[in-house]
């Protein structure tokens, strides 16, 4: 009935999904500047997943609804967008553009855990 | 900037280590180990995570400052999260909290709850709450002396429902609620094309209660159906009673920005529903008329935006997809001739309480002896 319930959900998606995201970049960074190999299949995986409009993960949902949000405010389509950055990483050397869309919805991540984190402390 | 970064890591790592000193292990009850245990582990994958960012070369390049920097933040919040509502609810642990816990211990032996039933504090400065991680549940003080609130707690226990992960018991609840989804956003797309195709001017808030239902509204609803379809007529009672306390405008529509919590009316109008769908239905009309009463009396009146927002169909659909998600966990629903302690307790508190609010106190106060609550 609290905030708490729904937001400790909230907090705990986007803090995992953040960290998906944010450990992609540092491996792909030390990979650029060392040329040692990394996986990229759960992240791969990740954005296939939510490129798909008739997901019914509803964690998966609420992911999708934060980064179409974003992607509405830029006024572009959330289906491409995510369908191009699942493209784009099945390339065997995908292009810049990649890490920088990724490192956008890592922005738009820690927002939505800063926020779910202060809702839960009873800020608004 | 990195040795600035790895100094706080090495501070936090020590703070971390101490935050393990403050659970008192030697007066913990037996039902507040596990929780005990929980964090505990979780404190030591912060230490290994903190070490990593400390240690590990790939983290210390520099264009990956500002990515391990996101790491920090995000294992900072991460511990600030286990100090501030884990651990301090383990430090503070008294006897009443082991008897609140083995009395949600009894309410989910009752229902057939799919899931550990979670420890249960009175640490809560707010309402009613759960931390779906670590399987805690939050009240406030004096609320859970009081009969009349209670059945609030079984919206709580949904909440681990819909967010437990690769749990082949709590799959089926968890799909239903993404197939709601699909068809309350399909809705709005519908709604939204209708506006651009006449020009309408209602596109933003539609974009907004979409978000609005994926986001929150749904997984609200699903949680007091839940409720609903598993403590019957007292969980009905129990949200007129909030309302009366703490409500504000009951058809309250966000204007700007999506919003956590669906307007009062519209979980009462799902309620309503539910309980018709379970057979209550002289009960729902007894509880419609109270409500209806209490919205006369606090002046709301419905605008047109709550129409929008929450259509009858969009509610109707949510009670019965909920209801199907409730009997395939295979959770007990509520029916007459239920016997359980405390589904009788909580439906018999709101009877007396709708008969005669002026008497109830003495009855209620037997009924805390009885359980000692």
């Amino acid at each position: 009935m609290s905030n708490i319930g729904l937001n400790s959900n909230i907090y705990h998606s986007t803090r995992t999904y953040l960290d998906l995201l944010n450990n992609f970049l540092i491996d792909a960074n030390y990979a650029r500047e060392t040329g040692k190999t990394y996986s990229n299949d759960d992240v791969l995986l990740f954005f296939k997943n939510l490129s798909d409009k008739s997901l019914v993960d509803p964690e998966k949902q609420l992911l999708r609804s934060f980064f179409n949000r974003f992607y509405k405010e830029k006024r572009k389509d959330t289906e491409k967008e995510l369908s191009d950055i699942a493209n784009n990483l099945q390339k065997d050397a995908f292009d810049e553009k990649v890490l920088r869309d990724i490192e956008a919805l890592v922005d738009v991540l820690k927002f939505q855990c800063a926020q779910s984190y202060a809702r839960m402390k009873g800020a608004r | 900037m990195n040795k600035y970064i790895n100094g706080t890591i090495l501070e936090m790592v020590e703070r971390v280590k101490t935050l393990k000193t403050k659970i008192p292990v030697g007066k913990l009850p037996d039902c507040f180990k596990q929780l005990a245990a929980i964090s505990t582990a979780e404190l030591d994958k912060n230490i290994v995570d903190l070490e990593r960012l400390y240690k590990d070369p790939k983290f210390q390049v520099k264009s990956n400052l500002p990515f391990k920097l996101t790491a920090l933040q995000k294992l900072v919040y991460g511990i600030d999260y286990v100090e501030n509502f884990i651990i301090s609810s383990l430090h503070r642990c008294q006897e009443e909290d082991e008897v609140l816990t083995k009395l949600v211990d009894k309410i989910c032996k009752e229902i057939k709850y799919p899931l550990l039933s979670p420890v249960a504090s009175r640490l809560s400065q707010s309402y009613y709450c759960i931390n779906v991680k670590f399987n805690l549940l939050t009240v406030p003080l004096l609320e859970s002396e009081f009969l009349l609130h209670m059945p609030d707690l079984y919206h709580e226990l949904a909440h681990p429902i819909i967010s437990t992960k690769n749990h082949p018991s709590v799959n089926a609840f968890q799909e239903k609620l993404g197939h709601f989804n699909l068809f309350a956003a399909a809705h709005f797309e519908e709604q939204i094309k209708e506006q651009k195709r006449n020009n309408g001017q209602q596109i933003k808030h539609l974009e907004i209660f979409s978000e609005s239902w994926i986001e929150g509204w749904s997984i609200e609803l699903f949680c007091d159906l839940f409720g609903v379809y598993t403590l019957g007529p007292a969980y009905a009672w129990a949200h007129l009673h909030l309302c009366v306390k703490r409500g504000n405008n009951p058809f309250e529509t966000p204007e700007h920005f999506a919003s956590s919590h669906p307007a009062d009316n519209a979980r009462m109008q799902a309620i309503l529903a539910g309980l018709e769908h379970i057979g209550f239905k002289d009960e729902m009309q007894k509880v419609k008329e109270h409500w209806k009463m209490y919205v006369d009396v606090s002046g709301g009146t419905m605008e047109a935006n709550f129409k929008l927002a929450f259509p009858k169909h969009v509610l109707e659909h949510c009670a019965i997809l909920a209801l199907e998600a409730s009997k395939a966990i295979k959770c007990q629903i509520a029916n007459r001739d239920l016997k359980g302690e405390v589904y009788i307790a909580l439906n018999t508190a709101w009877e007396k309480f709708i008969n005669d609010p002026l008497d109830y106190i003495g009855w209620e106060k037997m009924q805390r002896e009885k359980y000692k609550v």
